[in-house]
């Protein structure tokens, strides 16, 4: 969990430091222009290559992936899915 | 002999110590504190080996830092070649080559993934923004540097490179656009005569810093003892934000980020009394009924501009003084001189196209770049009896306006940035189910433009539009991404066989494909 974590923040961060007092989990990363419609493509594609997982259409227009903590909930539960 | 930039800008810090130079995500600085932080900037690369007419590339964020080695990089008489991080890795080694960059400042993320891909070497130092990374010196350094401005025992006279801006994608060899501190200051001062700006003026910059736009707007109010506003990322709801907040008085925005505010500002309940007294509309023709919503909303004297990197602004017009003219992109801005020529039949040459003609707008001004880095060849090619060939077809009329009609040259715009078709076009082609492709402009309320592709499959080979995706993520930048792709059976060519990308989209119209796109 945290490697998946630690890869999203990373992904997050590649121009700007996420502000200190952020309440991560809750953060949304569009809204604020951390990440913006078109790099969201290529956030995808990295997370899928990096967890060996494939996102769903419906997973794909879920609003509540644009939080970190949304979009950790569904990688963790697509890689357990993996695993079993 | 010390840069003039920095001289300008370290006696402002004396003039007006206090008064706020900079402000970037929620954080201000005074002319004291950014002088500081310029003079420990220049400290720390002295410090770790960074001479007179080095190149340094940086991905560049809009930040107060950023800002800051504009300053320090003219001080010291070095080159800042700014790139885009969302490069594809192939496209930065590229810049870095053609760029002759021998030290590299960027973020943990950027030499992470750079090392996963078998590393960008320099020959001098690299610094890391954020925290640390192995190989590299942590920015944090610089809290152990001197504020003092360094001494120089060296002349800095203006003409050196200053900023090295890249033109081109990841397959073509980037034409790197070379501009001199001299260049920036003959820039900043013409449009400080032309828009009548002054050290009271509150300046918003809210365009990637790595665009020379955005450059022109942070550099300038610290030349003349104004203040910048550098909004660190656009979506319209954060422009507004902070216009409500830091009350800019001028900028020069994007015509696709003013349709974007434009469009939120219809939704507001609560508009507010805005601060600005001019604004300026770059990259592409606004549609008349935005502008009038804009000026109703925003109060203020409305303008716009047309130009190239390559020479700065060519023409302004104000669009409530002249509205009359209101589908020009203006007269000739401050001492430039434009004319169109048209190429001669049978020779290599050109003639001048008469009033109303259309033909390729080409400029002489004062504010032309020092040419393209390494390559004279490439300017010269570019050259007609002193006046820039910019590649866009527009005419005059018989009082001097410009009207802008399109481009000579295959380029796709999309929110201000220029995309080469060709780029899209040779990474999807390599996929095994291609028979070819092509990348192609698709009109867009909101960005002009965005990129589509159409793609014709193989015989008896079927194309999956994710797998599509998903390649292109991999291998291209984002501003690059193709938003819309059709799949055809063949792609509109002329009688020789030649690919008629203007042709595509009504094309597509024509056979119905609109509504089957992906």
């Amino acid at each position: 969990m945290d490697k998946v974590k630690d890869y999203i923040i990373n992904f997050i961060e590649r121009d700007y430091s996420l502000p200190e007092d952020t309440d991560i989990m809750n953060f949304n990363y569009t809204e604020s222009g951390y990440v913006d419609s078109i790099s969201m493509i290529h956030f995808i594609v990295s997370l899928e290559d990096e967890f060996g997982i494939t996102f769903t259409n419906e997973e794909l227009n879920d609003p509540a992936i644009k939080t970190i903590g949304g979009l950790l909930n569904v990688v963790v539960e697509k890689m357990a899915g993996n695993e079993n | 002999m010390r840069s003039r930039l920095a001289e300008l800008f370290y006696k402002n810090a004396e003039r007006c110590p206090d008064k706020p130079a900079v402000w970037c995500d929620g954080k201000t600085l005074s002319y004291r504190e950014l002088a500081d932080l310029v003079s420990r900037y220049s400290n720390l690369l002295i410090s770790l080996g960074v001479e007179y007419g080095d190149h340094i590339a940086i991905p560049m964020n809009n930040s107060i830092e950023s800002a800051a080695l504009f300053f320090s990089a003219a001080d010291l008489g070095v080159c800042v070649v700014p790139i885009n991080a969302s490069l594809p890795f192939d496209a930065i080694k590229t810049a870095i080559k053609a760029g002759d960059v021998r030290h590299i400042i960027a973020r943990r993320a950027f030499f992470s993934e750079c090392e996963k891909r078998g590393g960008v070497e320099v020959k001098g130092v690299s610094i890391c923004l954020d925290r640390e990374y192995p190989g590299t010196v942590p920015f944090s350094t610089i809290e152990k540097m001197s504020d003092k401005r360094p001494d120089m025992a060296y002349d800095v006279t203006g003409n050196e490179s200053f900023i090295l801006t890249m033109t081109s994608g990841s397959t073509e060899k980037p034409k790197p656009i070379d501009i001199s501190q001299n260049n920036k200051y003959e820039r900043a001062m013409a449009h400080v005569r032309v828009y009548s700006i002054t050290e009271n003026d509150r300046i918003l910059a809210a365009t990637p810093l790595y665009h020379s736009l955005a450059e022109r707007l942070v550099i300038l109010p610290l030349l003349i003892g104004a203040s910048s506003i550098l909004l660190p990322r656009f979506t319209p709801e954060i422009w507004l934000r902070c216009v409500k907040e830091q009350k800019p008085t001028f900028t020069i925005a994007v015509s696709a980020q003013l349709a974007q505010i434009m469009e939120l500002l219809d939704k507001e309940k609560e508009i507010p009394d805005f601060s600005f007294r001019c604004i300026v509309s770059s990259s592409a023709l606004l549609e008349t009924s935005v502008k009038n919503e804009l000026i109703k909303f925003l109060k203020c004297e409305f303008h716009e501009m047309y130009g190239t990197s390559e020479v700065s602004t060519a023409t302004s017009i104000c669009f409530q003084k002249e509205s009359d003219k209101s589908n020009s992109v203006g007269r000739p801005f401050d001492k430039a001189d434009i004319c169109i020529i048209k190429d001669r039949e049978g020779e290599n040459e050109y003639a001048l196209c008469k009033t109303k003609e259309i033909g390729e707008i080409a400029v002489r001004s004062g504010l032309m770049c020092k040419g393209y880095y390494r390559q004279p060849e490439k300017m010269k090619e570019a050259m007609f009896n002193g006046y820039f060939r910019t590649g866009d077809l527009g005419y005059l009329d018989e009082d001097g306006y410009l009207y802008y009609c399109g481009r000579k040259k295959e380029l796709i715009i999309t929110g201000a940035i220029n995309v080469y078709p060709n780029d899209i076009d040779s990474i999807i082609g390599r996929l095994p189910e291609v028979e070819e492709c092509a990348a192609f402009a698709y009109p867009d309320e909101r960005l002009g433009e965005i990129v589509a592709v159409a793609i014709v499959p193989k015989k008896d080979n079927e194309v999956d539009i994710r797998k599509i995706r998903a390649y292109c993520a991999k291998n291209l930048a984002d501003f690059q991404q193709p938003h819309k792709i059709f799949i055809l059976d063949s792609l509109p060519k002329n009688s020789m066989g030649k690919l008629q990308r203007r042709m595509i989209y009504e094309y597509i119209v024509k056979l119905g494909s609109i509504n089957r796109s992906l």
